[in-house]
């Protein structure tokens, strides 16, 4: 909905390699934006949001990410993408750069070539006024995130697993501040599912290796976490697809008269629609999401996701920390969104915590849009922002260097200026 | 007498910051119209204010561009991926650390830094240690018996054996 400029505001941007969360700090939810250009198959290109309002037909759409294996590469196709959401009447922020306060959002662990050309582009393309850059995790920090665990108030401790398009990452937060030894970075995340998924249903079934954004759908509306592997693999290969309580029909969206029809699970009381193509899902529903916790299903050479977070708690070396850490346990992201996922990392990592140590998970409403919320809640706090924060004059005194030093970084060495 | 050029298609690009970057080709479009022409009824709007006198203007070298492409978008810069970065990042750690130090031995790179102990020499032939060396040739020995050994050697074979150490004199 367009919003008229506002001076001195606080502007969040969750800059995600799947989806864009943006929002001035007094909006209530963020608008959810792809970060993506996506050429549909008549050879229109769509920016963004735009892909999801004005696109009719997502069969045999290319995108394009200027995410690449978790680090922010292409400015060409962000700057385009950052134009629509912070300028275009369209999506109705119309952000004033030089009158706004920014706060931004990187992957965790990633290089500092690329979070400097990001400082680069803030202040000079855009002009903000004043900048802060962190991980998604450290703005989930700043949340309420008693409310998680049936208390209230924040914590100065907490451990946050982001399982996001790119990866997942585990991030220790110790008295407020990220505790860098002991950060972890699993390389499964949204993307490396949708492609399993994309090629095992290519092998399998139909070929739809072109068809990346149905398959997500599909990975969306059927994927499911499994409480035990080998039973569910059991049970789907002993009984055939129509006595499978696992099994299950997605409908293909298909063109009709009326415009195309969406991709859905079959009903099974209905008589099947012979126009229809029906994709039968056995046990690909559930060994997609088991990636997470066994990667090495598929040859990764990484551990699964809760002993990836018990490496990052025993990188922490004092106990008492650990203890807080465990009890403190915060999950975003999109694929915890799994039906399933709860109770199967409940009881993953019950299994691998000493006793003595209380565990607490939790698990925030919208894992998506959590850590917007949490950059809310920092917005706000304009003293505890004001010191972190990077402003358009230090930054035209000093160069991006110091964008790195203050948010946590060695300086890079060799930078060019063309003065 | 000299006509100044037209100002009046001339873009005026947002002044520079010392830090920015030659991103953007600057884009002046000349073109000189002959005041009768523009008519009244053509949509241009009308000019806020006056547009500023820049060096452009004052510089009467320039001729006309009538073929300039008004819609020309400059190169693009050339986007580097990620697996040209992490190979970037990853020879640069490499250089400020050194080429012989290593942060840590991996199992990647277990590099040793260069020696700096002097050199052991072993004979050509026992395989000994070798203090002394043939001055022809340059093949090392272990003692005067095979001092001798080495003297009688036919002319091709001292080549051989400096040749499994890379030591021969290769033509």
């Amino acid at each position: 909905m367009p919003v008229a400029a506002q001076p001195g505001a606080t502007f969040i941007l969750d800059n995600g390699a799947y989806t864009i969360k943006a929002g001035y700090a007094t909006a209530g939810a963020p608008s959810l934006i792809p970060n993506c250009l996506a050429r549909s198959r008549d050879r229109r290109v769509y920016v963004g949001d735009e892909f999801l309002t004005q696109c009719k037909d997502f069969s045999g759409v290319v995108f394009r990410r200027p995410f690449e294996k978790g680090h922010l590469t292409n400015w060409e196709s962000e700057k385009v993408i950052w134009d629509r959401v912070l300028l275009s009447s369209e999506v109705g922020f119309n952000v004033d750069p030089e009158e706004t306060a920014l706060i931004a959002t990187e992957p965790v662990l990633q290089l500092p070539v690329c979070s400097s050309n990001m400082d680069q582009i803030v202040f000079e393309e855009y002009g903000f006024s004043t900048y802060y850059r962190c991980t998604t995790s450290a703005l989930v920090h700043e949340n309420e995130t008693g409310l998680l665990f049936g208390g209230s108030g924040r914590s100065d401790t907490s451990l946050i697993i982001d399982s996001g398009y790119s990866a997942t990452a585990i991030v220790p937060i110790v008295e407020n501040t990220v505790y860098h030894p002991a950060v972890r970075r699993l390389n499964v995340g949204g993307k490396l599912l949708r492609n399993f998924l994309k090629e095992t249903i290519s092998f399998r079934h139909y070929n739809m290796m072109d068809e990346a954004f149905i398959i997500n759908e599909i990975k969306d509306q059927s994927c499911f976490v499994t409480a035990s592997f080998a039973k569910d693999l059991e049970t789907c290969k002993r009984l055939k697809a129509a006595s499978n309580p696992l099994a299950l029909d997605y409908v293909l969206p298909r063109a009709t008269a009326s415009g195309i029809r969406q991709g859905h699970i079959r009903d099974m009381t209905l008589p099947p629609d012979p126009d229809d193509q029906i994709l039968t899902l056995g046990n690909e529903r559930f060994s997609v999401p088991e990636l997470l916790f066994n990667p090495s299903d598929i040859g990764i050479r990484q551990a699964g996701l809760p002993e990836a977070i018990m490496q990052s708690i025993s990188a922490v070396p004092d106990p008492d920390v650990r203890g807080l850490l465990l009890g403190n346990v915060i999950f975003v992201g999109g694929n915890t969104k799994f039906s399933g996922f709860r109770e199967r990392i409940s009881s993953e990592l019950q299994a691998l915590v000493p006793d003595d140590i209380t565990l607490r998970l939790g698990f925030p409403e919208d894992p998506v849009t959590y850590g917007w919320q949490g950059g809310t809640q920092l917005g706000q706090q304009k003293s505890r922002l004001r010191s972190r924060q990077v402003t358009r004059k230090e930054y035209m005194e000093h160069g991006p260097n110091i964008c790195m030093r203050k948010f946590g970084k060695k300086t890079v060495d060799v930078l060019e200026y063309n003065t | 007498m000299f006509l100044l050029p037209s100002t009046e298609n001339i873009i005026n690009l947002p002044s520079v910051s010392p830090y920015r970057t030659r991103r953007f080709a600057t884009l002046h479009i000349h073109t000189s119209m002959a005041p009768s022409t523009t008519s009244s009824t053509s949509a241009t709007p009308p000019p806020s204010a006056p547009p500023p006198f820049t060096l452009f203007d004052a510089d009467l070298t320039t001729a006309p561009k009538p073929f300039r492409n008004p819609n020309a978008k400059p190169p693009s810069r050339r986007v580097k991926n990620a697996k040209q970065i992490i190979s970037d990042e990853s020879k640069r750690l490499s250089s400020i650390n050194g080429p012989g130090v290593v942060d840590k031995p991996t199992y990647i790179n277990v590099e040793a830094p260069p020696s700096v102990i002097p050199r052991k020499w072993w004979c050509d032939i026992t395989g000994l240690r070798a203090p002394y060396r043939m001055p022809g040739s340059g093949m090392r020995y272990h003692n005067k018996e095979v001092y001798e050994v080495i003297k009688q050697l036919p002319p091709g074979v001292d080549q051989q054996y400096l040749q499994l150490r890379s030591a021969n004199v290769v033509l």
